[in-house]
């Protein structure tokens, strides 16, 4: 397995690299993740365009050029699509959240399902 | 109606003088609630163009020296996707507009908001520094710096004085409030983690 150099990701290159699992632009990456988070991040474009570069600078996503659909004036809109060096790193970053989130439990001594419940309720 | 048959826009020039880009960023806004759009800007002072008809949100973004124009050209296309233009450009300052009244959030991590204090702290350090050597060329003829205002007698004395320190003054006090801001949220982002 690819060593993990970064450490733990942050929760922003978390749901952009969920969001790349299917090719989409910026402002679709934007609405993948608002709509996903229930509307408790909506990423600025300055936010998300950091992060699509420090990301491509990565290895973990990389661009996907296509062109937009107006035929008036066809403009050229940049699609981002995870690597497999990518989807290493959402595997890794799963496995780290299941660790902790077992050890939460075992220490807390709470089951998951009366969580769950009390949310509920 | 045509372009071409369109009356020019009136233009407006103010002169205006900010430390915090938060009030700068709230001053452009509420101006284009006015119908002042900013078109250019410069030392000082600001360029409208007057239209009633729209309104813009501002935000004002410092970028890298380093960035060229295919950088410039890639960033323009991908805030284009969001309904975002490039308003005007001073030096590495970005002024974006987006049409409509609700503000528009640009930078939504706190890490964001520090890169650009500390790019604000660094710009008017650069400033400081530079009107401070060309001060001390003032007492030094030989330096070339002393050639950049051939003004003559006490006229010349008191013009750069006024003017240097007026850079001094503005530039500092820009230095000490980032580096303020960029300590502040550092120890706002160790709190969250």
């Amino acid at each position: 397995m690819q060593e993990n150099h970064y450490g733990a990701i942050t929760e922003v290159f978390y749901l952009v690299l969920l969001a790349t699992f299917q090719p989409r632009h910026g402002y679709g990456i934007i609405q993948f993740i608002s709509a996903h988070t229930e509307g408790r991040l909506t990423l600025g474009a300055g936010t998300l365009y950091g992060a699509l570069n420090t990301l491509v600078n990565r290895g973990w996503i990389a661009l996907a050029e296509e062109a937009a659909p107006s035929t008036s004036s066809p403009s050229r809109r940049k699609d981002y699509q995870i690597t497999v060096a990518g989807r290493e790193a959402v595997i890794r970053e799963i496995q780290r959240f299941q660790a902790l989130s077992a050890l939460g439990l075992q220490i807390s001594g709470e089951r998951l399902d009366i969580l769950e419940h009390d949310d509920a309720m | 109606m045509s372009q071409q048959n369109q009356p020019k826009l009136k233009k407006t020039t103010l002169f205006k003088v900010f430390i915090d880009v938060h009030r700068e960023i709230e001053w452009l806004n509420e101006m284009s609630k006015k119908g002042y759009h900013l078109v250019a800007r410069y030392v000082f002072y600001y360029v409208f163009d007057v239209a009633p008809s729209h309104c813009y949100q501002y935000q004002v973004v410092l970028r890298t020296l380093r960035e060229g124009e295919a950088e410039h050209r890639d960033y323009s296309e991908f805030l284009s996707e969001m309904d975002i233009e490039i308003s005007c450009k001073y030096s590495n300052y970005v002024y974006l507009r987006r049409e409509g009244e609700e503000p528009f959030e640009f930078f939504t991590a706190p890490a964001d908001w520090r890169k650009q204090y500390f790019r604000h702290a660094l710009a008017n350090g650069a400033i400081l520094l530079m009107t401070i050597l060309y001060m001390i060329s003032m007492k030094n003829r030989n330096w070339p710096g002393a050639a950049l205002v051939e003004v003559q007698g006490m006229f010349k004395l008191t013009f750069s004085a006024l003017i240097t320190s007026t850079f001094v003054v503005i530039s500092g006090l820009g230095l000490k409030y980032y580096l303020l801001q960029w300590f502040r949220e550092g120890e706002r982002d160790q709190r969250i983690q």
